[in-house]
């Protein structure tokens, strides 16, 4: 291989992978070594099971302030990854004429169309994965935190057992809260909502204006029709868990729901269409049918 | 294509959060109970954490009868046998009557089956679960409900009268009673013990604990043992209530305390175990296990035998507390062992029923409960 073709190494990446090859060994040599639930009970459902505690114990000793506040929390430190998401899904809306364009020109040459794919990313400074990035970061902190609401309302023996063993022990005012205040409204907090209506209603309608407000609009009629799908069928689907749920976590899906109803608001208002300006040589009209039949022949032509 | 390719999007979504879901909530899924036991004339009787009740010969593991007989199969797509139903979640260790076994269900129950046949003799409905075990003095039961209610039956083989029920406390009662000549006394999770009449359940005297009582008491000549989450046992005097002594420690104490010849055996949730003077209080001895101590310890000869939750099978020296690990099961131990002559039987939230020689450290189970197949 010459110079000229070898690829080359960007320190700084090179860095960045090192570096998070580094962590991922770590957690796994971790989790062999002192096992992955112990991990997952002290890295994810501890902390968050004793904050939640924590909020109770000093702001009224109601667990939907607790959850609200800790949620709005947590919110607040995903808000970058969330309006990275979010500029990540528009500019990428911004470029689905070009990709496909390139799909059209290059749709029979793997290689080519990948190279090409490539380089309008770079210009339009796009991570088509960065736009999951804020979902992966939640994901565990949302299990750990469906798991702390089952563990914090303990309405059996098993549960205030698991409690028990996640309790910081420095936490001082925790022995006098167990067992939490389970009744909100007309609900035990630790079952499911007794009228199998309501509860079930306001976490399918709001997770469906969460959605639909974060959803940008496609011109891929097959991502456009994936987008509609999922739409209706998340909603209904977690309605229908809610009939399942302990109500308290139904109480914070439709919390976590609203804001972020409210918080889509506020980035809206925050990331105007100005800011997200790309170059004129990637957001160019797609090119017509002629007109790549017409450059076709002219490269046809300079090859001859 | 494209409605292939969405059908298996839409199908992998519902399969990933059915899963997800299924392993989230709470009720049913992973409410199972636990394995508890106790030995009446040398017949084990045990509900599994599967809700199937035996009946078992303590002496050699065989099995006197089973129920219900068809057993109802696991998994996400649960076939219901004909017949009755198992059990729904057990947490209290079942108590006879001359001629009964009674264990109650968190589906708010308390189910009689008849010692000598396994057949279901009656049921009785409570306002709320009853999460604990029950106290027997004759043909009268003494139990607490999730709903605060403690209630007084009348049993006999064909079914049970309520004598009274009162609703003594704000909010669940998950501990057994227990019974003087006229008061039966039980504490609650609203950080409560309350001593009520017998005869007709009127509040006598209640104690603030100052935290949940989640766990059974103890009578100990005229004080009872109250332990609770404020990590602490408390002696309380019967007649008033009042504050004999308190002790101490790291956790919580959820396990019956234990009274054996002027000495008070307790364990804490940080898994250790207590042996206290039961008239100051005063520790004679702690003694460190692995893992954490849900259950009191048993009474076996010159041992106590008390069960982790990392499955740690222990016996203790009475008199130095000086533990030996019996055997180390793959299930947790969370329901207070049973003891007939050396044997000790044990359950575990697999499921499973092991019997162990109390004479042998480290060896294998005498028998186990279902045997093991090779």
């Amino acid at each position: 291989m010459t110079p000229a073709t070898r690829p080359s190494i960007n320190p700084k990446q090179l860095r960045k992978t090192l570096l998070i090859w580094a962590i991922v060994a770590v957690v796994v040599i971790l989790g062999f070594q002192v096992g992955w639930s112990t991990i997952w009970r002290e890295v994810f459902i501890r902390p968050v099971l004793n904050a939640l505690l924590f909020l109770y114990a000093h702001l009224g000793r109601s667990f939907v302030v607790a959850i609200t506040v800790f949620t709005l929390f947590l919110r607040l430190i995903t808000l970058p990854f969330q309006i990275q998401q979010l500029t990540t899904t528009r500019r990428m809306a911004a470029i689905q004429p070009r990709l496909k364009e390139l799909q059209e020109r290059y749709g029979g040459d793997r290689q080519r169309m990948a190279m090409e794919q490539q380089k309008l990313y770079r210009e339009a400074k796009v991570n088509p994965l960065s736009g999951c990035l804020p979902t992966f970061i939640q994901f565990p902190i949302w299990i750990a935190l469906v798991q702390a609401i089952n563990a914090m309302l303990a309405d059996t023996p098993i549960e205030l057992m698991s409690l028990g063993m996640s309790v910081y022990r420095n936490l001082g005012v925790i022995p006098s809260i167990i067992p939490i205040q389970n009744r909100f409204l007309w609900l035990n907090l630790a079952l499911p909502d007794p009228s199998p209506v309501v509860l079930p209603i306001l976490v399918g309608g709001t997770m469906w204006l969460q959605q639909r407000l974060m959803t940008p609009p496609s011109t891929d009629a097959q991502t456009a029709s994936m987008n509609q799908t999922m739409q209706i069928m998340m909603p209904l689907m977690f309605g229908y868990f809610t009939t399942q749920f302990s109500s308290g976590m139904a109480i914070y899906f439709i919390i976590s729901n609203i804001i972020g109803i409210g918080m889509q608001f506020a980035i809206d208002r925050i990331i105007k269409p100005a800011d997200l300006k790309l170059p004129e040589t990637v957001t160019a009209p797609p090119a017509t049918r002629e007109v790549i039949h017409e450059r076709k022949k002219q490269r046809r032509k300079a090859k001859r | 294509m494209k409605v292939k390719q969405r059908l298996g999007f839409v199908l992998i979504l519902v399969v990933s959060l059915g899963l997800l879901v299924s392993g989230c909530v709470s009720r049913g899924v992973s409410n199972p109970g636990w394995t508890v036991l106790a030995i009446n004339q040398d017949i084990a009787y045990a509900v599994l954490n599967t809700g199937k009740v035996v009946a078992l010969d303590a002496a050699s593991g065989s099995e006197k009868w089973v129920y219900p007989i068809a057993q109802a199969s696991g998994g996400l797509f649960r076939r219901q046998p004909a017949g009755d139903p198992p059990l729904n979640a057990v947490y209290g260790v079942p108590v006879f009557t001359d001629e009964l076994v009674l264990a109650g269900t968190y589906d708010n129950k308390v189910v009689a089956f008849v010692q000598a046949t396994g057949l279901k003799a009656w049921e009785y409905v409570a306002q709320g679960s009853v999460m604990g075990g029950m106290v027997v003095d004759g043909e009268q039961v003494y139990l607490g409900g999730s709903d605060g209610r403690v209630y007084a039956l009348k049993t006999s083989a064909a079914g049970a009268e309520l004598l009274w029920s009162t609703q003594a406390a704000k909010h669940a009662i998950w501990g057994v009673p227990v019974l003087t000549d006229d008061l039966v006394i039980v504490g609650s999770l609203d950080h409560y013990v309350y001593a009520l009449k017998r005869a007709d359940g009127e509040l006598v005297w209640d104690h603030d604990m100052g935290a949940a009582v989640a766990g059974d008491i103890t009578l100990a000549d005229d004080l009872v043992l109250v332990g609770g989450v404020a990590n602490k046992l408390t002696a309380l005097e019967i007649a008033s209530g009042d504050v004999v002594w308190e002790s101490q420690f790291k956790q919580w104490v959820w396990g019956e305390a234990f009274l054996d010849g002027g000495v008070v055996y307790v364990s804490s949730l940080d898994g250790q175990l207590h042996a206290l003077d039961p008239r100051t209080g005063e520790t004679k001895w702690d003694t460190v296990l692995q893992g954490a101590a849900r259950s009191g310890p048993a009474l076996a000869g010159d041992y106590l035998v008390i069960g982790t939750a990392e499955g740690n099978i222990y016996r203790v020296e009475k008199a130095t507390g000086k533990a030996e690990l019996l055997y180390k099961s793959a299930g947790r131990i969370l329901s207070r062992p049973a003891v007939s002559g050396n044997r000790v039987l044990v359950g575990t939230d697999s499921g499973q029923i092991l019997a162990l020689d109390t004479t042998v450290v480290g060896g294998a189970p005498v028998w186990q409960y279902p045997a093991v197949t090779k």
